[in-house]
């Protein structure tokens, strides 16, 4: 199985800049997603890759091979589209069996081929229905044989999944995942959604205005966001604007506290940066009135609670803005609203990120959490 | 539209589905009524009044004499002239149209120029009888525009045996009018193709052809047939057109129709009673042909 590599892609429509110079190389055999915001050029650069656009500048290679300028129908890519794409009028089998067909493929081999990989989805007993006989997540099953029938050297996925309800996604990208893994195929697989990203992938590939911000496995585009887009937008993280403090423990203070921070000591004094944290490696202890405990990081206010069954993340109110922090749902019962707490982290947890000199309120106040970043991560 | 839309605005483009499996006890039935009131009132009962009319003599008493009539030369001659014309201009129209249709929808092609078609078609394909005759006149006419024009660069198109009074003539004439409708009509079901489509059949390896031919146009068929009835019908009942460019030089059906019942020539109501018969004939076995080819796309459709 070849890699996939992209050289310096850029693609503009019109005024709107979709891609800017973007590079990445897939290992053969590699699950590479592309995770970003909507209209970040996630379905640009894969419509580039499979064909249907064309990139201003720049190559696309596959193994050595140069294909920039093969057109759409000879590249030999598999793609899953959205939804929607299967032939209304063929069977699953016959859709399957299409690129095989145009192939010149014997129709004995042909219907082999195809009840094979039916089996491989899991629809070994779907053959004969039409696209409106199936469901959502079945479609996208016969979709996923239909792509791999013809052998492709490389998998491409535009979003297979966000059509689907919930339960579905998860199950289905589990399969795509062991699919792609018994074939060794290389895929390129796009989303919006970080959970499926980070949960399928060997990469992600963060994609901010048509740039990457960062590519990374998914342990490293959690743990360590080498950018504060990146920072903001994986998961739920307490960005709380500091200046680095000449302390040999090290430390940074933010609206005139303390706080530690091993990452500072190799920080020079002075230099201001995001400190991000998140809400799962803060320690949450209540308080009795108003004595402080001694060792905190900082005090606050329990402000609002939020179920997401095994945990509760509770938002606190702090001297240095509110504050995310997740507590076993169990020990979440005792801290009420409006409660005084203690919070500790172990100073080896918060990272730091330079931020441009001058730079005022890049992020707001200490943490700004939006609704739809209230998930599970 | 042509000049009467009596016949075809009952022709089926696609089988209604689901108005029968409303829920015992639900009113949503009541919806339909008028509907099928306006059916029985303009077009059961008048059918029913016609077919008793052809078949009745005016001394009283029941007759087959007109029936009969329908297959002297003169009545068997113009069902076919009726038929012929019918079936060249939906097919040059329905082809030409679809073609149209196409370049106008495709991803390339600026997006002023798709409202500017459909303005341009709904015009042209209510153009028609009278005013479209003489627009053609003022054109193609011995002394039209075109024909002049032409005559200016050394082509003399009547002198070569053209005429618009002729079938031809006739033919060119009704084109204009089936063309834009056959245009508005195909537009919604291009639409329907929809890109992922073509985008994942290309994907496969196939050619612009060799999705147009697997996929394209078999999910098209039951529209385009649909489409080609409906152009076979239009045809068919046009009056005016033919009557104000011709004068009932080219023998058509309903023209004769027009003859017998006004009683210009011969006042002979039950004659016009029977042809009217023979049209209803013929457009319900178009129907019934749209009907069967249809089958073939039943299985895959949504019901
Ligand atoms: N055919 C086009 N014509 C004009 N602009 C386009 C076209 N396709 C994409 N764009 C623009 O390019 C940018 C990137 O679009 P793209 O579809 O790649 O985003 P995306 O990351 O896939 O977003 P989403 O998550 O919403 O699918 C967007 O600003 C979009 O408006
Ligand atoms: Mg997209």
């Amino acid at each position: 199985m070849p890699g996939l590599k992209l050289q310096g892609l850029h693609k503009q429509f019109g005024e709107v800049v979709a891609l800017r110079t973007l590079d990445l190389a897939v290992e053969s055999g590699e699950f590479v997603s592309l995770l970003g915001p909507s209209g970040c050029g996630k379905t640009t650069a894969l419509r580039i890759v499979a064909g249907f656009e064309h990139a201003d500048e720049g190559r696309i290679l596959v193994g050595d091979k140069d294909i920039t300028d093969v057109p759409a129908n000879r590249r030999d890519m598999g793609m899953v589209f959205q939804s929607y794409s299967l032939f209304p009028n063929m069977t699953a089998q016959q859709n399957v069996e299409f690129g095989l067909r145009i192939r010149k493929q014997r129709s004995a081999e042909r219907a082999r081929r195809a009840s094979e990989l039916l089996d491989l989805v899991g629809l070994a007993s779907a053959t004969g229905r039409y696209p409106h006989q199936l469901s959502g997540g079945q479609q996208q099953r016969v979709a996923l044989a239909r792509a791999l029938a013809i052998e492709p050297s490389v998998l491409l996925l535009d979003e297979p999944l966000s059509a689907l309800d919930a339960k579905v996604r998860v199950q289905l990208r589990e399969e795509i995942r062991r699919i792609q893994t018994q074939l060794g195929i290389t895929a390129l697989y796009v989303t919006h959604d970080q959970e499926e990203a980070l949960s399928v992938s060997d990469r992600v590939v963060v994609l901010s205005h048509g740039q990457i911000e960062q590519v990374g496995t998914p342990a490293e585009i959690y743990g360590e966001p080498q950018t504060v887009f990146v920072a903001a937008f994986i998961g739920t993280m307490n960005r709380i604007e500091a200046t680095v403090r000449a302390d040999p423990s090290g430390a940074v203070e933010s609206a005139g506290h303390r706080l530690p921070v091993h990452a500072a000591r190799n920080w020079t004094s002075g230099l201001h940066v995001l400190m991000l944290l998140r809400p799962e490696v803060i320690d949450l202890r209540p308080l009795q009135g108003d004595t402080s405990a001694g060792g905190e990081a900082m005090t606050g206010n329990v402000k609002s609670h939020t179920f997401l069954g095994p945990v509760t993340r509770v938002q606190v109110s702090t001297p240095i803005g509110d504050l995310m922090v997740d507590v076993p749902s169990v020990e979440a019962l005792s801290v009420s609203i409006g409660a005084r707490v203690s919070l500790t982290w172990d100073p080896a947890s918060p990272r730091l990120i330079e931020l441009p000199a001058g730079a005022e309120n890049v992020v707001g106040p200490a943490a700004i959490i939006a609704e739809d970043e209230l998930q599970p991560a | 539209m042509a000049d009467t839309t009596r016949d075809i605005t009952t022709l089926p483009m696609s089988r209604p589905r689901g108005i029968l499996v409303a829920k015992r006890g639900s009113l949503a039935w009541l919806g339909v009524v008028p509907f099928f009131l306006y059916t029985t009132l303009f077009l059961l009962l008048p059918a029913l009044w016609l077919t008793t009319d052809a078949f009745r003599s005016p001394t009283g008493g029941y007759t087959f004499s007109f029936i009969q009539k329908l297959f002297q030369s003169q009545y068997e001659n113009a069902f076919f002239t009726s038929i012929r014309i019918s079936l060249v201009t939906a097919l040059v129209g329905g082809i030409f149209g679809l073609f149209v249709a196409y370049a106008a929808l495709r991803e390339d092609v600026p997006r002023w120029v798709r409202p500017l078609l459909t303005t341009y078609s709904g015009v042209a394909a209510n153009f028609a009888g009278v005013p479209l005759a003489f627009a053609f006149v003022a054109t193609l006419g011995g002394a039209g525009l075109v024909t002049q024009f032409l005559a200016r660069f050394g082509l003399d198109i009547y002198a070569r045996g053209f005429s618009l009074y002729t079938f031809t003539g006739l033919t060119i004439t009704y084109v204009y009018f089936q063309l834009p409708l056959m245009i508005l009509i195909i537009i919604p079901s291009l639409e329907g193709i929809k890109r992922e489509w073509r985008e994942a059949a290309t994907n496969l390896g196939a050619t612009h052809t060799q999705f147009w031919r697997h996929i394209g146009l078999p999910i098209l068929f039951p529209s385009l047939l649909g489409a080609m009835v409906l152009l076979f019908g239009n045809a068919f009942s046009a009056y005016a057109t033919p009557y104000a460019l011709t004068s009932g030089s080219v023998n058509l059906v309903p023209i004769l129709i027009g003859n017998v019942t006004s009683g210009e020539v011969v006042a002979d109501p039950n004659l016009g009673d029977a042809l009217a018969l023979g049209t209803i004939v013929i457009i319900s076995i178009s129907v019934v042909i749209y009907a069967l080819l249809q089958r073939r796309s039943d299985k895959w459709l949504r019901r």
